[in-house]
């Protein structure tokens, strides 16, 4: 790949004022950001707020991506650090909703949105992936549906190489037994 | 003692779970998520000399000046009072 076609090439031209560069940034990215935003949550509602902040913020230069990560890594975990903190303002919510009778927020529910899939064993695997404790389900996601290398997943979730190895072989024991009528 | 490689590949060849992962495919990203993407990253970055070009500024700042010329023509200020002109009435 050319020089200037990579990420972290086309980030500083980006923020140097180069529209084509955030445009080719927005639309290489913008999938990835997407799937793995609406893998780590329950609706599609919130993996596009969450998909679009991050996308935005990829120049910034405070919460932007910075060397020595690689973008491809700083990407998912911006994703993730943004999940995170989804997560912790719906539990905020969540400890203040019984004392709001009148709102009838679906919180910590698959929406109906999120009744995409419609197949029924995608519709269990699906439901397995988000019943796993969050760490797990970031493990799967980085390995199994992104691609990424224990090193790299290591690298977006701040952690160990071993830590992700057993987070993944935890979630997988969990999901194997979860989908087993689903195994052939 | 296997490496971290070898157990990498070890877990990454459980083939039957991986096939069942692979049934979960995530929906196409909507079409206007990048073009919103965009706007929202010139606002983050800021991109002053796009926010000046955007006519709804341009609208904004026309119908301010507009107002306030109309304002100052209707209700002039007060003239401010000189120390002098103050007059104590105890």
């Amino acid at each position: 790949m050319p020089l200037a076609d990579r990420d972290e090439e086309l980030v500083q031209r980006g923020r140097n004022g180069d529209a084509s560069a955030r445009r080719t940034l927005v639309e290489r990215h913008v999938d990835t950001v997407y799937r793995v935003a609406y893998r780590l949550t329950r609706t599609r509602s919130e993996a596009e707020d969450i998909a679009q902040d991050v996308l935005a913020r990829m120049l910034d230069y405070r919460e932007g991506w910075l060397s020595p990560i690689s973008f491809r890594v700083w990407i998912r975990r911006a994703v993730l650090n943004r999940v995170i903190d989804a997560s912790r303002s719906r539990q905020r919510w969540s400890i203040m909703r019984p004392l709001d009778d009148g709102l009838d927020v679906a919180d910590g529910q698959p929406d109906a949105e999120a009744a995409a899939e419609t197949n029924q064993q995608a519709s269990a695997v699906a439901n397995a992936v988000r019943a796993l404790p969050a760490r797990q389900k970031m493990v799967i996601v980085l390995c199994h549906y992104e691609n990424l290398s224990l090193a790299d997943a290591a690298a977006a979730m701040k952690t160990s190489v071993g830590a992700v190895e057993q987070l993944l072989q935890r979630a997988k024991a969990a999901l194997r037994v979860e989908l087993r009528a689903l195994e052939p | 003692m296997t490496t971290h490689t070898e157990r990498e590949s070890e877990i990454t060849t459980a083939k039957p779970l991986n096939d069942a992962l692979d049934l979960w495919r995530t929906p196409e990203t909507p079409a206007w998520l990048a073009t919103r993407a965009r706007a929202r990253m010139a606002d983050a970055t800021g991109d002053v000399i796009g926010f000046f070009r955007r006519p709804l500024f341009a609208i904004s700042l026309a119908a301010s000046l507009m107002l306030g010329s109309a304002v100052g023509w209707v209700a002039p200020l007060p003239p401010v009072m000189s120390s002098e002109e103050i007059e104590f009435t105890w």
